[in-house]
């Protein structure tokens, strides 16, 4: 045996034929229980089969069932999954709420959401269920994960506009109704209260453009004109929004005054804006986000 | 003090199968000790019931199979006291209608209790023996403990068309569910289905995937990817079969994976096996530019690569030595990284 090789028990020549991929995989002249395939190479040589489907599983065909199947997609009887449908839930929670729902052709691989109606340092649950002309099938779950961000994040399903520079938070007030009924037969009042209980606030931030934060401080004033009309432009749309921010709060909203615009004196380009914002419905109710709009994929049935 | 003319309350429809309770109210006067019910035939102006009952209470029971179903009455009341003075008016006339219980069924819900789908468009039937027709009607649904999950809107019918329908979706495949139709007539009978069983039944597809979670603290948002891959072998040739709902058997035919499978240069590929003969290829991965071949010889597992149109060069890994007895299973794992081959083969114990 050379240092280190040995010719026979272990295999040890370096190929000098590389194949970048394959496309094809044949089995023949064996009683087979399951194949498994992963590019994680570092997957062990454990006689233990696996459980679950990985990132970067290739194939997994347990044979069980009498079925050749190998793929992360069980279609069952012939099956054609048409959707996917990604939900939600807080990690104490028990009901599932919609994030989105995209359509399932098969020419793609990856898929991929973006949840935006997140409250910062709260734990959430995700989950992916596949769909067949609105069948729900089974439910796989993802790992907790705790949203974590910065700043000022207003959305729609389209759009995400982050304020992060110079934040100020208004004094938030919590809107609700009463009034004072002086009986002339009795020594107290009575009160009587209203339905409504919502949040009334105003943000005031500089608002800076991708091009000057990433150019080390130098200002892009056309850039910065044009990053703020976008913001306004998407304020004054007079379409429900999602509100939230480093704080864990998270609202559905509207623009509720004027917003405005307040140049630095001294600093050309760069201004502050400052608007305010009413909370208008339960940014957790399906049905809310649905009709406002809010939600990728989902419409109101 | 003497008795006050009283006044009886509304009357919804009801069946003459069932007993009916006439309430009436008094404002003021003497104690009420006794009444005196009087019901006509509102289209003949016939007298169908005169009857008086002792009791403080402000009602009347009318009995059972007294009046008859199809039929509208009307009734009026007065009161008696202690001295044996009735009230000096009747009450003003009541209006009514005497009608069979009307029959909700909802056909869409199988003798098994079943139904197919986790959406379904049920359809309920409205019958009623002196066709007073049906104004409008809703569904309600139940859990599993009967507690309501929702009420769906109201719609308007006449019972017959258009069908009484709701769609209700989302239902969880295998969960007891309650089902309850009410509606109100056209002369505002109340009428209910009851709550009837069923379960839905459906072939559900399944994902085997992992769901990947990641914050994007730039955009306050977390991202959502999954790897979705729909690879079905296909056989090439030969007989293949299964064996115990968990092997398949290919000693007599060759199966592939083709459609949706993409695989890279570095991966490690396990196999979970027992009956491989000697000497012939038993797995092959293939490439634009070549194939690897897997054979058995004796007590080691040799791979072979091969370049497109070039034969001299083939390069040849072998495994650890291990002897494999008929039907003993065993696993062959292989790995491939930096163009270097490894393979080794253990039993599955």
């Amino acid at each position: 045996m050379l240092i280190g090789i040995d010719a026979f028990d272990s295999s040890c020549f370096q190929t000098i034929v590389a194949f970048p991929s394959f496309y094809r995989i044949e089995l023949s002249n064996s009683v087979v229980d399951e194949i498994y395939i992963d590019e994680d190479t570092e997957i062990t040589d454990s006689i233990i089969k696996p459980v679950a489907w990985g990132f970067q599983t290739i194939l997994d065909a347990p044979f069980s069932d009498d079925s050749l199947e190998g793929g992360s997609i069980s279609s069952g009887n012939g099956l054609v999954i048409d959707h996917i449908l990604f939900q939600k839930r807080k990690a104490d929670e028990l009901y599932w709420s919609n994030v989105s729902q995209i359509i399932y052709d098969g020419t793609s691989t990856f898929y991929e959401a973006i949840d935006k109606y997140v409250a910062c340092d709260f734990d959430y649950e995700y989950s992916l269920l596949p769909m067949v002309n609105g069948v729900q099938g089974n439910r796989v779950t993802s790992p907790t994960i705790t949203a974590l961000f910065d700043g000022v994040f207003l959305s729609d399903k389209d759009n995400n506009y982050s304020l992060i520079f110079d934040v100020e938070y208004g004094s938030r007030e919590h809107v609700t109704q009463s009034t004072e009924l002086m009986p002339l037969n009795a020594q107290y009042p009575t009160i009587v209260f209203g339905n409504s209980d919502y949040v009334k606030f105003d943000i005031k931030s500089t608002s800076v453009s991708d091009t000057t934060y990433n150019s080390g401080g130098k200002i892009d004033i056309k850039q910065e004109k044009l990053t703020r009309n976008k913001l306004l432009n998407f304020l004054k749309n007079k379409k429900p929004k999602i509100y939230r921010d480093g704080n864990g709060n998270i609202f559905l909203v509207s623009l509720l005054s004027n917003p405005t615009e307040e140049h630095q004196s001294g600093i050309n380009g760069i201004a502050k804006v400052s608007f305010v914002l009413v909370e208008i419905g339960n940014y957790e109710d399906n049905d809310t986000l649905i009709n406002a709009g809010l939600l990728e994929g989902l419409t109101t049935t | 003090m003497a008795l006050t003319t009283p006044s009886l309350t509304t009357i919804l429809p009801f069946s003459s199968t069932q007993s009916q309770i006439f309430k009436f109210l008094v404002n003021s006067g003497d104690q009420v000790v006794r009444n005196n019910l009087v019901i006509e035939n509102n289209s003949t102006n016939v007298e169908v019931y005169n009857q008086s009952v002792e009791s403080f209470q402000l009602q009347h029971i009318l009995p059972v199979n007294t009046l008859t179903n199809g039929i509208e009455y009307r009734a009026k009341i007065r009161t008696g006291n202690l001295a044996n003075e009735w009230s000096l008016n009747f009450s003003e006339w009541i209006y009514f209608y005497v009608l069979s219980s009307p029959i909700i069924l909802i056909p869409t819900i199988d003798e098994n209790h079943k139904v197919y789908n986790s959406t379904i468009n049920f359809t309920a039937t409205y019958t009623q023996s002196e066709s007073e027709l049906m104004s409008s009607y809703k569904f309600l649904i139940y859990d599993t403990n009967q507690n309501l999950l929702k009420t769906y809107s109201e719609q308007f019918s006449d019972g017959t068309t258009p069908p009484i329908t709701q769609e209700i979706t989302g239902l969880e495949n295998e969960e007891l569910y309650y089902l309850e139709v009410k509606g109100i007539s056209i002369h505002s009978q109340l009428s209910t289905s009851g709550l009837i069983a069923f379960t839905p039944f459906f072939i559900t597809p399944r994902l085997i995937t992992t769901l990947n979670v990641e914050n994007l603290p730039s955009q306050g948002a977390v991202k959502l990817s999954v790897q979705l891959i729909q690879e079905i072998g296909q056989i090439d040739s030969g007989t293949v079969t299964f064996i115990d709902n968990n092997w398949v058997n290919l000693t007599n035919g060759q199966i592939s994976f083709q459609d949706g499978f993409q695989l890279g240069s570095d991966f490690i590929l396990k196999l979970w096996c027992k009956n491989i003969p000697d000497d012939v290829v038993f797995l092959k991965l293939i490439s634009e530019y070549g194939r690897i071949e897997i054979i058995k010889y004796e007590d080691r597992i040799h791979i072979f690569k091969y370049l497109n149109g070039l034969t001299a060069i083939v390069p040849h890994f072998i495994s650890n030595s291990l002897i494999v007895g008929v039907d003993v299973e065993f696993m062959i794992y292989l790995q491939s990284l930096n163009n270097a081959l490894e393979i080794t083969q253990q039993l599955v114990v």
